[in-house]
């Protein structure tokens, strides 16, 4: 298929203010690979991720998305980049007091005129395709909804759909299922699954849930300290790893690099 | 066994570690220390010594003003004129508010850092040079016609285009304009940013991004603090009444300087009747959407849950406003086209050619520096007297919330609300007038009107900071056998203060602001220096007041944060 990997960092840096979160990173992902993040809190999983969609710039290093540098391009043609790339947050990111089918539309924005989105805001438009993108996460019929009044299983639905809406290329989720319980998290994780599988999207996950990165997914990338520790599938993974992956520091962050 | 006895000690081993106090010099002390004399000199500016504080002959005047409250005059054509009055006065207040929305949103969308940072996004670092002129640019335009009061506003408007309705819409207009754009500006600030970022970094433009996220998040708010300003404007547009502008406070002043009494009540009941209707009206719709108050609601905690759009209270004032506006507009009749004639502008080249220089002889700033004593004097005791009212009102104002289902609870919160309610309903000057009655003019008249409106909104803000306390810490001491004494010091009064001297101290820059229109009345201070020079067209002393109010307005906001650090942690 695509010779060019979809995300690519090259020893890449990022510094937020004098403090180092990631240091010297290299990571490709290529098309439709499904890739587990884990780490202690701190580690760096944040800031990867946003690296990745072009939130944040590294200090040093080349980041490319879709074989773009993000970095450098003009703010017209990042848009252009970054509408082909979806997010999923922990805190979900949506607007409570908009009904739901305003949440799922803004998935269009990348691709609808000004004028469009804002007679949208009043007469939704395009409803079949929210609709449709809500059934697929399984609450359709919560689309007139306002969404503050979901539960945090259902409002991460909702930024799913948006997603879907979005329709791009890869998804990228930060800590996706962290404010939710564990069962409602395992769901959310297997539908995200189900709808990538069926669309070959490329899927960059960060968790804390080292249970459901191993179990379902192909690819894990161990974090601490903000360098890779591992990089393998999820087989080759060893408890020992994990142990010394989450292992505290004895004293305080003194022996941080 | 006794249950008495002396509790066995925590530790029974002999105790081997103290602790040194902490040293009373420490901010906190100093801030209050520095009140303290602030206040003190203040009472020092009354004067009461020389004899020239209480006028003994105003007591039959006082007398019969008080009778006048059961006799109102009830006659047909009074009553019409009441009304008529009223609904000029809705009309002015109607027409400034829509107004200065308008000025609000275009200022408060323009002077808000997340509308440039979304229009300029930038690597984190450069972000802010690329924006900062413009940004800072309109924040600059807006801190003019804020710092000066409405009223001085009217005045100045008056020279200009006469007495049109005109004038007196544009003096609201503009400084509601520019608190509404400073206020909106905070609330868009503060608006999560989660959902835009989300937006931005999936290719979202701007401005479309800004319509799914922020616009959406801050409008509960937004809504809720306009019917807010309309509250203020309805108060506001009858001090203008009282400066000339007509309605209700132009016909409360004509029957109280012909010394028709019974008319005038006529009147204040109007008036105590249409801003306790306004108040009760916004009260709920703020309810309904959130705090939408003061800047004074941003001092903490504004996110509180929301009832949805639906509701149909919110709903039906909303058509409301929108059938009601374009009524008054056409009601009020102004002369729009005196906003582009020559000769506006002829007159206003003339104003500003007769305010220059500012006049700076010596004996006249020697007068200006004592008149700017007193009306800070005039302030802090205002302040003072509001915040300690309000805090001592706070609680039985709240009493239903702290005693639920206690049948006199219920009646001394009713009758301590009424109270703050008649206290609010009646605009500052009004207040002064009546202490004119029975006092010579100076900081003392000035500041019981001062007090007795600004404890109304105190009053009414500190109730609902006392209703809002969390609970839990007051079950805990009950819990733990504390008595009912014991729990409000503990508990109650602890979690609530650094509102109350939050509020107290923004309201003590409100007070300063306002200082104006009680001294145009004739109590004092700068306002009454001002009013006095206006009517002797000496525009280069009006300038100069006018310049030495804006220093001390900001003076006044300079050492009320320094209070608020210093007393209130983390505000």
């Amino acid at each position: 298929m695509d010779a060019i990997p979809v995300f690519e960092l090259q020893t890449v840096s990022h510094s937020y203010g004098g403090v180092q979160a990631l240091s010297e990173v290299n990571l490709t992902v290529c098309a439709g690979e499904h890739v587990a993040l884990i780490g202690p809190s701190g580690a760096g999983k944040s800031t990867l991720i946003g690296l990745l969609n072009g939130s944040i710039a590294p200090t040093q290093g080349t980041a490319r998305a879709l074989g773009h540098t993000l970095a450098s391009m003009g703010l017209r043609e990042r848009r252009a980049v970054q509408r082909r790339i979806g997010t999923i947050y922990q805190q979900y990111a949506l607007v409570e007091n908009l009904q739901v089918v305003h949440n799922v539309n803004a998935g269009n924005l990348g691709r609808w005129s000004l004028l469009r989105a804002l007679i949208s805001l009043f007469w939704p438009l395009d409803i079949e395709r929210a609709t449709d993108a809500l059934d697929q996460v399984g609450i359709a019929e919560k689309l007139y909804a306002r969404t503050g009044t979901l539960s945090g299983g259902q409002q991460q639905r909702v930024a799913l759909a948006r997603v879907l809406v979005q329709a791009p290329q890869a998804i990228l989720a930060d800590e996706p299922i962290a404010s939710l319980d564990p069962e409602r998290g395992r769901e959310i994780i297997a539908l995200l699954l189900d709808l990538v599988a069926q669309r070959g999207t490329t899927l960059v996950v960060s968790l804390h849930a080292v249970d459901v990165a191993l179990a379902c997914f192909p690819r894990v990338v161990g974090l601490r300290d903000g360098r890779i520790v591992f990089d393998c599938p999820s087989a080759q993974v060893a408890p020992t790893q994990i142990e010394e992956l989450y292992r505290t520091h004895r004293i305080g962050i003194g022996d941080v690099a | 066994m006794r249950l008495d006895r002396q509790p066995a000690r925590i530790n029974p081993k002999p105790i081997s570690l103290t602790i040194p106090r902490p040293s009373p010099l420490n901010g906190r002390n100093l801030a209050l220390l520095f009140y303290a004399l602030l206040l003190l000199w203040s009472l020092a500016q009354i004067d009461l010594l020389s004899g020239s504080v209480i006028n003994g002959g105003g007591w039959p005047l006082l007398l019969r003003f008080a009778q006048g409250a059961f006799v109102p005059d009830l006659s047909p054509a009074i009553v019409l004129l009441a009304l008529e009055s009223a609904l000029i006065t809705v009309a002015y207040a109607v027409c400034g508010t829509a107004l200065s929305l308008l000025i609000g949103i275009v200022g408060g969308l323009l002077s808000s850092e997340r509308w440039w940072q979304t229009l300029f996004p930038q690597q984190a670092g450069r972000a802010r040079q690329r924006y900062l002129f413009p940004w800072l640019g309109v924040r600059a335009a807006l801190a003019g016609p804020r710092a000066i009061h409405e009223v001085i506003w009217g005045l100045l408007f008056v020279t200009v285009f006469g007495l049109d309705p005109l004038s007196a819409i544009l003096a609201l207009a503009l400084p509601f304009g520019a608190i509404t754009a400073r206020v909106f500006a905070e609330m868009i600030d503060d608006t999560p940013r989660a959902p835009l970022h989300a937006l931005q970094h999936s290719g979202a433009q701007p401005l479309a991004a800004l319509c799914y996220s922020v616009v959406p998040q801050a409008l509960p708010d937004l809504v809720g603090y306009s019917f807010y300003r309309f509250e203020c404007a309805i108060r506001s547009a009858t001090v203008l009444g009282l400066v000339g502008a007509g309605g209700l406070g132009y016909q409360l002043l004509l029957s109280l300087q012909s010394l028709r009494y019974e008319q005038m009540w006529t009147f204040l009941y109007a008036l105590v009747l249409l801003s306790g209707l306004t108040d009760l009206w916004s009260g709920a719709l703020r309810q309904r959407l959130g705090h939408g108050d003061d800047r004074e609601s941003l001092i903490d905690c504004r996110r509180a849950p929301r009832a949805p759009r639906a509701d149909p209270l919110v709903r039906r004032s909303l058509l409301v406003a929108l059938v009601v506006t374009p009524l008054s507009f056409w009601y009020v009749a102004a002369d729009w086209g005196k906003l582009v004639a020559p000769r506006s502008a002829a007159l206003l080249a003339d104003l500003a050619a007769r305010a220059w220089p500012p006049r700076l002889e010596v004996a006249f700033l020697q007068e200006l520096t004592a008149q700017a004593g007193q009306t800070l004097a005039m302030a802090v005791i205002a302040a003072t007297l509001a915040g300690l009212g309000g805090m001592l009102l706070a609680f039985p104002a709240a009493a239903l919330s702290r005693n639920p289902g206690h049948g006199a609870s219920g009646l001394t919160a009713l009758l301590t609300r009424s109270f703050l309610l008649l206290c609010r309903a009646i605009a500052e000057p009004i207040w002064a007038l009546i202490a004119l009655f029975v006092l010579f003019p100076g900081v003392l008249p000035g500041a019981i009107g001062l007090a007795l409106y600004n404890l109304g909104i105190l009053g009414r803000l500190m109730a609902e900071t006392v209703e809002n306390l969390d609970r839990r810490p007051l079950q805990a001491l009950r819990a733990l056998g504390a008595g009912e004494a014991a729990t409000f010091a503990y508990a109650e009064v602890p979690a609530a203060l650094p509102r109350f001297l939050a509020y107290s101290l923004y309201r003590w820059e409100v007070c300063l602001r306002a200082t104006v229109v009680v001294g145009l009345v004739g109590a004092g201070g700068l306002g009454r220096m001002l009013g006095e020079q206006l009517a002797r067209f000496d525009y280069r002393a009006v300038m100069t007041i006018l310049g030495a109010f804006i220093v001390l307005t900001v003076l006044a906001d300079l050492a009320s944060a320094f209070l608020r650090r210093q007393l209130i942690r983390g505000a």
